[in-house]
């Protein structure tokens, strides 16, 4: 969808802040929020492109008032109700208690094992690489065409590249499909290119010399360069 | 807190939501999904201490080091770098598809998101506000 979180381009976003001895987390409510969605993932109540998708869908004005960790607590509530996990219901009321009573404490359930499958997929990881009947369309040196689509729902085709033609750089092999995965269509696997785009092609006459970008683009979001 | 597909206006006194108002929220999804099983009081801190203990920068860093130091390290670094770095027991979440890019006098490279802020957590932990804002 071409929402705010498609930050590629975008002018007057104001300084980057940089804070040498940042901690990991600000807050207790994000040290939580983040331990239940790494969780909500391990458990696999939803997928890594559910979850992004469901970002992409905060309201724009919220999305970009919003921190990191709030953009990962809104998605998380969301998802939790459309998974039908959670009802609204049950956590507007429990909100309202934790509102009314902040010091209360969280249930003290302990579940040893659970803590430990959790822990073991931090260290296996989530691979999104796929093994795949076909050969890929594209090789290293062919020109090719970012279309220029609009899709509605989950993308990461960037804006700033849709029409855009640039070059195969690498071939990374086949790899889950976001914009299908997002929406409950399987995992559609496909090839994964890294594309160079010159600056000046995606930024005209703006553009610093010397500059490029190298754009992560499954085969669906690309065209040979001469097809039109 | 405002539902999807709603106008996003009006705006005045909505945002930023207050601190306590995201503390409650987060703290009523735990003690929902706790109480279903889904996640547990020792699971959650557990996570939590892997990333602010054991997961950080410093793992990154010293993948770099090796590379200074070991030419054959880098040279299997810059071919592989998924199973380079887990040569040295750095591997897993957010880091099962590492690509590693030298810097040179002519090159330098600057790896960004502009999507969703995603990053290698395995070697260089959560990303750090400059990365994820907004």
């Amino acid at each position: 969808m071409n929402g705010v979180h498609d930050l590629g381009g975008m002018h007057g976003l104001g300084k980057v802040p940089i804070d040498p001895h940042e901690p990991v987390f600000h807050a207790e409510w994000e040290r939580l929020t983040f331990a239940l969605v790494f969780g909500a993932l391990g458990q696999r109540l939803f997928n890594i492109d559910e979850f992004r998708f469901a970002r992409e869908r905060m309201p724009p004005v919220h999305s970009l008032a919003a921190r990191y960790y709030e953009r990962m607590l809104y998605a998380l509530e969301l998802l939790l109700a459309e998974k039908g996990v959670l009802a609204p219901e049950a956590v507007e009321t429990r909100a309202q208690s934790f509102l009314e009573s902040p010091d209360a404490d969280l249930p003290d359930r302990r579940d040893p094992e659970l803590a430990e499958r959790l822990l073991r997929s931090i260290a296996t990881g989530i691979p999104a690489s796929r093994p795949v009947e076909v050969g890929p369309r594209f090789n290293v040196g062919d020109r090719v065409r970012a279309r220029n689509v609009h899709p509605t729902g989950h993308t990461r085709l960037a804006r700033y590249v849709r029409g855009k033609r640039g070059v195969i750089a690498r071939v990374y092999g086949a790899h889950v499909f976001p914009d299908s995965n997002a929406i409950g269509r399987g995992e559609d696997p496909q090839w994964l290119y890294a594309v160079r785009f010159e600056a000046r092609e995606l930024w005209g006459d703006s553009a610093e010399p010397g500059q490029a970008v190298y754009f992560d683009a499954w085969e669906s979001y690309l065209e040979p360069a001469d097809e039109g | 807190m405002a539902q999807p597909g709603k106008s996003p206006l009006p705006v005045e006194g909505l945002y930023p939501v207050p601190e306590e108002v995201l503390e409650a929220r987060a703290k009523a999804l735990a003690s929902l999904l706790i109480e279903k099983g889904i996640v547990s009081r020792d699971a959650i801190e557990r996570v939590i201490e892997a990333y602010e203990r054991d997961i950080g920068p410093f793992l990154g860093a010293r993948v770099v080091a090796r590379a200074w130091v070991d030419p054959e390290f880098k040279r299997r670094l810059l071919e592989d770098a998924t199973a380079a770095c887990a040569e040295l027991g750095i591997k897993g979440l957010r880091g099962e598809h590492l690509q590693c890019l030298e810097n040179t006098p002519q090159v330098h490279n600057v790896v960004v998101c502009t999507l969703c802020s995603c990053y290698p957590w395995a070697v260089l932990g959560l990303p750090p506000e400059w990365y994820k804002s907004p």
